[in-house]
């Protein structure tokens, strides 16, 4: 369904989104709200995949939009909105995840550490089910550095092109390739037992 | 058969990032290749897995956040932090003592804590000394809260202020900075934090520097300096973000894509106009040489390694309070990580004050308001 909105509105008229953000720049609020209305779901999301709770996702996605518009009057035209609000929804939400680790280091290390790797191997030795292969995807992204994973998730659950990405993150088309390589691989790893069996 | 094509250049075929004869090479060796296929199937599995496990929430709850988000951005800015307050009460801490406010007999309100100022007004006239304090060409800016009318002073080398102007206030606090900072594309921590207020034309005080003075090193000036991406420069930035959050302290990377010019400002590769103005509004006062060094007016402070929030720690941090009682820090990017929630626990403990204590005070502070 995402999916679906992410295409819907990758195809409104340029014309369209082009005028609403000059307005929104130039202090409509109605017309933020659109941008609001047509992007929270996918800031949502993305915030949602970086982020470890549902509440943080929230208020990364709220304090995405808040931050939007106070820096709205700022923004470069030569950026496409939904690149330049998925950065700040993308670096909100590293912000946040490295504070709820700083938080609870030790608790994190139980959960992704010596026992989330049991876990995987545990479930790898019974029938796994599709939820069973979710979850442990789930968690090997969660594992990802904050630079892999917000590769990973623009890439994988966005289905950003790498070019939309290197905007996005402000990065090279190189350096694009090459975390998402890693990303990858490292998620692959950490499910590959599962897999298989 | 050919040899297996580097990783990422698989995963691009895959992706359908390859055109022409480079496509055309993978695409001739996957067909050949069961091992690169498996790959490619593998990965295939997991992705789509990936994707069809996420559970949207209701339209509700769009609507309802949309609601949020609407009136958050419609609500006035009463419980804002005055721009001008912290970098006032920078200057006032940086004069060790020298209450500004006080002299120009305009403080209306009464000290409470180790320092206050007020948030009505607070005023630097010419001649005012401000040893040790903003340098030498540094602009201080305030922009007073009822939005009637602010300053600029410009200070000689010794610390003295030369010329005051009276300035005339934007209409809206919020308004007047986004206009001092028209490229800003993503402040990663609290945007209630002002940083420096100035033309790209002078180096400034600001929250980063300015607030933690001269001698406070790297540490706390890293922290102001963090808090703003520079546009353009967003991988800097958040090697920079990443540097002051302690994840890496990797210096090599934390200086990727910066210079400094001969006059310290910050400057970039493809740095241009507002990203120039941006970069020197982001480094408050301080520069990152070539080789790793970080310096305040020309003066060498320390390499970027060690970690600076381990010196930090052990550092003074400014809280500040508003005529609301709401807690602010132009070390806020230190202070969350370290204590979170510490704002919540402070609010309303304290009016119109702007505290400087050590990080260790700090925690005794917010472990007696029960916050830890």
């Amino acid at each position: 369904m995402i999916l679906l909105d992410v295409i819907l509105s990758m195809m409104e008229p340029a014309d369209d989104e082009a005028d609403l953000v000059a307005k929104a720049k130039a202090g409509d609020r109605d017309a933020f709200g659109e941008l609001v209305r047509r992007y929270q779901k996918r800031v949502y999301r993305v915030a949602r995949r970086m982020c470890r709770t549902d509440e943080d996702a929230w208020d990364v996605t709220q304090d995405t939009f808040v931050r939007a518009m106070k820096a709205m009057p700022g923004f470069d035209t030569r950026y496409r909105f939904f690149t330049w609000i998925y950065r700040i929804a993308t670096n909100l939400s590293i912000n946040l995840s490295e504070k709820r680790r700083r938080r609870s280091e030790v608790e994190f290390d139980e959960e992704y550490g010596a026992e989330g790797e049991q876990c995987v191997e545990d479930t790898a030795a019974s029938q796994a089910s599709a939820s069973e292969l979710a979850d442990a995807i789930r968690k090997a992204v969660e594992r990802l550095s904050p630079p892999l994973r917000s590769v990973f998730v623009l890439r994988v659950d966005q289905e950003l092109s790498y070019s939309e990405i290197a905007e996005t993150l402000g990065i090279a088309l190189g350096t694009v390739m090459s975390r998402l390589s890693r990303a990858r691989s490292e998620v692959r790893k950490s499910v590959e037992h599962l897999m298989e069996s | 058969m050919n040899a297996c094509p580097d990783p990422s250049r698989l995963m691009a075929y895959m992706d359908g990032e390859l055109r022409g004869a480079e496509a055309a090479d993978v695409r001739s060796h996957v067909e050949s290749c069961a091992a690169c296929r498996r790959i490619i199937e593998k990965q295939t599995l997991i992705e789509k897995s990936y994707r069809d496990s996420f559970e949207t929430p209701s339209d509700e709850s769009f609507r309802l956040m949309e609601r949020r988000i609407m009136t958050s951005v419609r609500a006035p800015s009463r419980k804002r932090l005055p721009a001008f307050v912290p970098i006032a009460a920078a200057l006032l801490i940086a004069a060790a003592g020298v209450r500004l406010a006080g002299r120009s007999g305009l403080l209306e309100r009464p000290s409470v804590e180790t320092i206050t100022v007020t948030s009505e007004r607070d005023r630097v006239e010419p001649g005012d000394s401000i040893s040790g304090g903003p340098p030498a060409g540094a602009v201080f800016e305030s922009i007073s809260p009822d939005s009637v009318a602010g300053q600029a002073a410009h200070f000689a080398e010794d610390g003295t202020a030369l010329q005051v102007q009276e300035q005339q206030a934007a209409s809206s606090e919020v308004e007047q900075e986004d206009e001092e900072h028209p490229a800003m594309l993503l402040p990663p921590e609290d945007q209630d934090t002002p940083l420096a207020i100035g033309g790209s034309g002078g180096l400034t005080t600001g929250a980063g520097g300015g607030a933690a003075g001269q001698s406070q090193a790297a540490g706390a000036g890293f922290y102001g300096l963090v808090s703003q991406t520079v546009p353009g420069h967003e991988e800097t930035g958040y090697n920079l973000a990443d540097a002051a959050a302690g994840r890496t302290c990797d210096a090599e990377q934390a200086t990727e894509g910066i210079a400094s010019d001969d006059s310290g400002l910050l400057t970039g590769p493809g740095a241009e106009g507002d990203v120039c103005g941006s970069a020197v509004d982001v480094l408050a006062r301080g520069s990152v040489s070539a080789d790793r060094t970080v310096s305040t007016c020309g003066t060498q402070l320390e390499t970027l390694a060690p970690c600076p929030f381990e010196e930090a720690f052990s550092s003074p941090v400014l809280i500040i309070f508003d005529s609301d009682g709401e807690p602010a820090s132009p070390d806020s990017v230190f202070l969350d990580s370290c204590f979170p929630g510490w704002k919540d626990s402070l609010a309303g403990s304290m009016l119109d004050t702007a505290l400087v204590v050590t990080c260790e005070e700090f925690q005794d502070l917010v472990v007696e308001q029960g916050a830890l």
